[in-house]
């Protein structure tokens, strides 16, 4: 039995001349929630169409539940539900119709569930697609990738452009896939605290290159924020390792560091500040500095 | 059982659970023997990974705060008067430390600080009549 449902190794897309995902390794463990975030244009949704088999890597493997997506392309959409950024649908089918069409491709489609969830979610059976609102045909969209009770749920960007009272659905709907043991749901998302709400790893992405790579839970422990107050004297900043300016106004001044250890503040303690504390950070905040830190790290 | 989860504190959603469980403990909202939401009911509830909820009712076992009955669910520990003492010290120990700081900020001496506590305890005696 294979522990990972999905696996990337140096996984390299170049459209012309424009390198969408570069050398992008990553695995996802089966049962666990994967959220992938990043920038618009980072490169989530091309390396979900090449995990899908919708697009050839220009270079590197992928195995999704032991499948190459790109040879084993029907055999693996028996066993994956995936929603597009794009919710495609066609509008002329009412609700009923397409649940029925979609169920034809499907063995494992379950009609029960399916209908249970369409009840849920409060779907009108009778209405055509195109009539339906935004967040009625992103939920639509979720439960054609649902019926069949896949082992793996890709969902890329599933709440955005959706209110609050949608997102909230999908989520919960999410969340009962996640309850069924085993299943693996990866998803990208630029929502940062559904990310946080959900996901068991997460991996950010930006300019197609994998940034961070890390359990949710580690990348949160070694994230912190040193504030610090002067007494007078202050070192310059490239005097200080391990950290990196965030903001400062005169004494005052804010440090991030993503590999945090209690003697990392002993180079601060050194210059006898006035005062010097350590705070934990949410996801966004740690997200905004790691862009930020490749962004420099760039111009350098 | 109300969890409220705050995604701006920085604060990890488990420890976030394990703390607001302890304090319902202490303080008394939770009673020895109360029986906690299931990890499936809570993770809907909070609209969270059951992962998460999983993490903190292990974490809060592991502290010897509830117990696991199989087949039954998780409910507060029968004997939790210790831990609760000690859990009603750790919140006061908190805000003391916070009113040390600010003071510290302030550069208000920790002798008139001591001095500042003591009126206040008079004070607070005085008005609830003791």
């Amino acid at each position: 039995m294979n522990r990972n449902s999905i696996q990337l190794q140096n996984l390299t897309k170049v459209f012309r001349h424009n390198v969408a995902v570069h050398n992008l390794s990553l695995k996802v463990e089966v049962g666990k929630v994967y959220g992938l975030v990043g920038d618009n244009g980072a490169g989530k949704t091309t390396t979900i169409k090449m995990m899908l088999g919708l697009l050839h890597p220009t270079q590197g493997m992928i195995e999704v539940l032991g499948y190459d997506p790109w040879r084993d392309g029907p055999n693996l959409k028996r066993l994956v539900g995936y929603v597009s950024e794009k919710r495609e649908m066609y509008g002329w089918m009412s609700v009923e119709e397409i649940l029925w069409f979609n169920a034809q491709f499907y063995e494992t489609w379950d009609e029960r569930y399916a209908d249970e969830i369409c009840r849920k979610m409060e779907l009108p059976k009778i209405a055509k697609v195109k009539q339906l609102s935004r967040g009625m045909r992103a939920k639509l969209a979720l439960l054609l990738a649902m019926g069949h009770r896949p082992e793996l749920l890709i969902l890329d960007e599933p709440s955005s452009g959706l209110d609050a009272i949608v997102r909230r659905e999908i989520l919960e709907n999410i969340i009962s896939v996640i309850q069924t043991e085993g299943r693996t749901v990866f998803f990208s998302s630029h929502l940062l605290d559904e990310v946080e709400r959900i996901a068991d790893h997460v991996g950010i992405i930006s300019r197609g290159q994998l940034l961070k790579d890390a359990p949710l839970e580690v990348l949160k422990e070694k994230s912190r924020r040193i504030r610090v107050v002067w007494n007078g004297n202050m070192p310059t900043t490239e005097r200080l390792h391990n950290v990196r300016l965030m903001q400062g106004a005169g004494k005052e001044e804010a440090y991030y560091t993503d590999d945090f250890r209690e003697d990392l503040l002993d180079q601060f303690k050194a210059y006898q500040p006035k005062c010097l504390e350590v705070e934990t950070l949410s996801l966004e905040e740690i997200f905004v500095e790691t862009i930020r830190a490749a962004k420099e790290s760039q111009w350098r | 059982m109300l969890i409220q989860i705050d995604l701006t504190n920085g604060v990890p959603i488990f420890l976030q659970i394990v703390r607001q469980v302890k304090y319902k403990v202490a303080v008394g909202a939770l009673m020895p023997g109360d029986q906690l939401p299931s990890v499936r009911q809570l993770a809907g509830d909070l609209r969270i990974n059951p992962n998460t909820v999983a993490k903190s009712y292990t974490e809060l076992e592991r502290a010897g705060i509830i117990v696991t009955k199989r087949g039954a669910g998780c409910f507060v520990a029968e004997k939790t008067v210790i831990i609760e003492k000690e859990e009603r010290l750790k919140i006061i120990a908190a805000h003391v430390d916070r009113a040390l700081t600010e003071a510290f900020h302030l550069d208000i001496p920790l002798k008139e600080v001591e001095t500042l506590f003591h009126q206040r305890m008079e004070h607070v005696k005085e008005r609830s009549g003791q």
